[in-house]
């Protein structure tokens, strides 16, 4: 049931401000980008375009914190064949962004975060992983590469997570 | 009688014909180069190719024609076939009616227009402009009709002024036209050609004005005209160039009279005069549908529903302002139980309201609630706009419309969600239907579904088959925008002026006549005639010359034989069964627009049947009388075939489906005399479905 009494009229044009969200208006409904999605085959619950719909309807808190939100895997096959010509992988990360700043990241995302700070890699690499690798004749790698922490830290993702 | 053989320039074996010393029988072998003399009253067979094609060649004789080509030579069946044929075409033409030309003369040269919106100005100024007389009857005060009260037009929103004004004065600026408003068509009679129109003009109350106003600040009257507060007394920028009292609503409290620098009259008399015209349009226009009757959208009941014109005015003069807003969509559209068919310019509307409104008041909340949005043609770059300028659309069509504390709620399910939804509005608009003007196109006796499209002008044909001169502008034959409207009434203009240019036109089709001896007016042929051209006048049925087209399902339907089509009687058709069909036989009665082309196209791909199966041309199936199939089964033919044109492609609007409901009550009556039923058979054949009749014959004779 959607009650549009808690519709936020601003929420379209704040997504639309967004890089990646300026397509959002464009969105007649074809549904071509759920009927593309490959995510779809495995949890249909996933679908694009109620959360393209939902976004014009102003629904902010439906959007932001469903769990769906953070399912697309960025194939862009709905970029490749939205009639409209929305980009519609970038606009739902421009969702995401949005979702973020607002507070609504999902805690896994935070904990991958974490772990890019702390070594600059998603798997830690520990002496039985360097061992492998010597047996088949490769060379070694760094436990840590924290050259990622200072990437991250250029785009003051920690900054707005604070917030 | 003569006899024409033509065996094709020598490819046909011809077999040997005697049919007594009645019938002279000429032999040629290029009929259709070479045109025998034939008097106009002579009776001839006519044995040959295709009767489409000698229809032609041969468009002003009394002739029975026989393909021996395509039904005999081409498909190998042997001469004498065509023997059978040729004395079964005689044995009819012996006994049928011949057609008798009908020739109306168009005495009048001048034309009446009824509707004096944009449709109606542009027939009139376009005719008049080429030197024809022109009556434009308007039935309100002003010209200009819907057009007139919009306050903008679709797509891209101009004033309507910027249409009408130049249209108004290009009629004003024409010597041959008279403008008569306040003014209605009463009464219609006489025939194309010459028509004599009875009009009736109501008083107008200001007869010289200045254009002061100073009648509107004393009118103590005050009116809602579809949205916008207006008094008594009123005016609106098109012409005539003078203020009109609203007599239905004024008191004749005389304050007007009182300040009036020039003169008003309150009791003035209703004219009434009488105007000939050579032909008529209809330019009616839009004639909204009561919404009120869709119960559940509160129209009339809850305040702050409105229809899209009343809105647009409304929100046009400032007196609306509202915050957020519900466009609902084909409001009684598309729906069994009101419109069932989609009137095509609402949704245009309802996108022209949503942006009337985004542009005058930015901060306005628009909700468009669309089951589908038919934005046709180039009209999609003004949703694309909407959409753009951030109006939210929602698909769905609304349950009910309802007063929850204090405002108005629209309950519906949002398709592109798949989520309830429900919305507080200040106003909702619905996008509602247009209905057909059924009261004017009664009074012309034309016959028209209660619903668009009219019937009538659907037919696409020419003055020459349906010599009605009655023609049809703009919205009157189906909603539709400004620009497709002009066009219309250009159409609509040549077509009078081809009418108008001939002294006289001739019709030459096969007519219903009615012999009053056997006539018991019963009244059944009344109803079943699809064009509406049977009538009952001082106790005797009378077929109208100018609408009859010659289908025959009126004489099938009469149960004394009264009403006898010519060339293709009863008594005719029952001659050439009699004398065509034998033992054994497969009778085939085939309609002459589908399944007897379908027959012709079976003989130019070759392909082969039974040289047992016996044609017979007819105009309709549904001009197929049960006694003929009767008569073919006491003759112990094999099977009878009935071909017709699929549904609703029928030529004469419901042949078909008579024939249909004829054969199932035959069906019927057979099983319950304890007959055969599996003889009769009725199919739908294509025109070029060659294939599909002879796998039906040949299963027929297996």
């Amino acid at each position: 049931m959607i009650d549009l009494k808690l519709s936020d009229p601003h929420f379209k044009w704040e997504i639309m401000k967004k890089e990646g969200g300026e397509g959002l208006l464009k969105c007649f409904g074809c549904s071509d980008c759920a009927a593309s999605c490959p995510v779809r085959y495995f949890d249909e619950r996933y679908n694009p375009r109620k959360i393209i719909r939902l976004t014009l309807l102003g629904m902010k808190e439906m959007v932001l914190s469903s769990p769906f939100l953070w399912f697309c895997a960025h194939c862009h096959a709905c970029t490749e064949r939205c009639p409209q010509g929305i980009k519609v992988a970038e606009l739902i990360n421009a969702i995401k962004n949005y979702a973020v700043e607002k507070g609504y990241c999902p805690e896994g995302y935070k904990m991958q975060l974490e772990l890019l700070m702390k070594m600059g890699r998603l798997y830690e690499v520990e002496d039985f992983d360097l061992k492998k690798r010597q047996r088949l004749g490769l060379p070694p790698i760094d436990k840590t590469i924290p050259d990622v922490a200072k990437i991250i830290e250029s785009t003051h993702i920690l900054k707005v997570l604070k917030k | 009688m003569r006899l024409f053989i033509c065996d094709c320039r020598g490819s046909m074996k011809l077999p040997k014909i005697d049919l007594g010393t009645d019938v002279k029988i000429e032999y040629h072998s290029n009929l259709c180069t070479d045109r025998p003399q034939i008097a106009p009253d002579e009776k001839v067979v006519i044995a040959g190719c295709s009767p489409n094609l000698l229809e032609g060649i041969f468009p002003d004789v009394n002739a029975e024609f026989v393909n021996i080509l395509e039904h005999v030579s081409l498909i190998g069946h042997p001469p004498e076939k065509a023997a059978q044929l040729i004395s079964a075409a005689v044995a009819k033409m012996n006994v049928t009616i011949p057609v008798e030309a009908k020739v109306f003369d168009i005495k009048e040269k001048s034309v009446l227009v009824i509707g004096g919106g944009v449709a109606g100005i542009e027939v009139a100024t376009q005719l008049s402009r080429c030197g024809v007389q022109v009556t434009l009857v308007e039935k309100s005060p002003f010209l200009g009709g819907t057009v007139a009260k919009l306050d903008r037009l679709y797509p891209e929103g101009t004033p309507h002024s910027h249409t009408l004004m130049p249209l108004v004065n290009g009629l004003y600026s024409q010597k041959n036209a008279v403008q008569l408003c306040n003014t209605e068509v009463t009464s219609v009679t006489g025939r194309v050609g010459n028509y004599r129109i009875g009009l009736k003009t109501k008083p107008r109350g200001v007869q010289e004005c200045i254009n002061c106003g100073k009648c509107v600040d004393v009118c103590p009257v005050e009116v809602s005209d579809d949205g916008k507060t207006r008094k008594a007394i009123y005016y609106i920028p098109t012409f005539p160039d003078k203020y009109a009292i609203d007599f239905e609503t004024c008191t004749k409290c005389g304050e007007c009279v009182k300040v009036c620098p020039g003169k008003i009259v309150l009791d003035e008399k209703t004219k009434e005069t009488e105007v000939g015209a050579g032909a008529v349009v209809v330019a009616t226009g839009l004639h909204w549908y009561d919404v009120s009757k869709v119960e559940e959208y509160g129209y009339g009941r809850l305040e702050g529903v409105m229809k899209t014109l009343e809105f647009e005015r409304a929100v046009a003069s400032g007196a609306l302002h509202p915050k957020k807003v519900a466009i609902v969509y084909c409001a009684g559209s598309r729906d069994s139980k009101h419109l069932p068919y989609c009137s095509k310019i609402c949704c245009l509307l309802g996108l022209k309201e949503a942006k009337l409104v985004t542009d005058r008041f930015p901060d306005t909340e628009v909700y468009v609630i669309a089951m589908d949005m038919r934005s046709y043609g180039t009209f999609e770059y003004l949703y694309n706009t909407l959409r753009s300028k951030g109006v939210s659309f929602i698909k769905g069509k609304p349950s009910e419309i309802s007063r929850r504390n204090g405002k108005l709620t629209v309950r519906t399910e949002d398709l592109y969600t798949n989520e309830l939804l429900e919305i507080e509005v200040d106003n909702v608009v619905l996008s509602c239907g247009f209905t057909a003007d059924t009261e004017t196109f009664g009074k012309l006796k034309i016959k028209i579904d209660t619903d668009f499209p009219v019937l009538f002008e659907n037919a696409g044909l020419g003055t020459a088959e349906l010599p009605r001169g009655i023609f049809t502008a703009g919205a009157a034959t189906f909603p539709s925008g400004v620009a497709e409207t002009l066009i219309d009434a250009r159409k609509a203009s040549f077509s009078v002026l081809n009418l108008l240019q001939q002294d006289k036109i001739e019709k030459r089709l096969p007519q219903a006549r009615v012999d009053e001896d056997q006539c018991s007016i019963c009244r059944m042929c009344i109803g079943t005639c699809p064009y509406g051209a049977i009538s009952i006048a001082d106790d005797k049925i009378k077929v109208n010359e100018e609408l009859c087209m010659g289908c025959g399902i009126c004489s099938v339907t009469c149960p004394s034989y009264a009403s006898q089509l010519e060339t293709w009687n009863e008594k005719g058709l029952s001659k050439q069964i009699r004398s065509l069909a034998q033992k054994g036989d497969i009778l085939a009665l085939l309609c002459k627009w589908s399944a007897y082309n379908a027959t012709e196209r079976a003989a130019y791909d070759r392909l082969t049947y039974p040289k047992n199966v016996k044609i017979i041309r007819v105009p309709c199936s549904g001009a197929v009388d049960p006694s003929h199939i009767m008569l073919a089964l006491t003759k112990e033919v094999k099977g009878v075939l009935i071909g017709g044109c699929y549904p609703h492609a029928c030529h004469y609007a419901r042949g078909n489906f008579r024939a249909r409901a004829r054969e199932q009550i035959l069906r019927l009556n057979l099983d319950l005399l304890g007959m055969d039923t599996s003889k009769i058979r009725l199919e739908w054949i294509g025109k070029d479905e060659g294939r599909k009749f002879t796998e039906i014959v040949r299963e027929m004779s297996k």
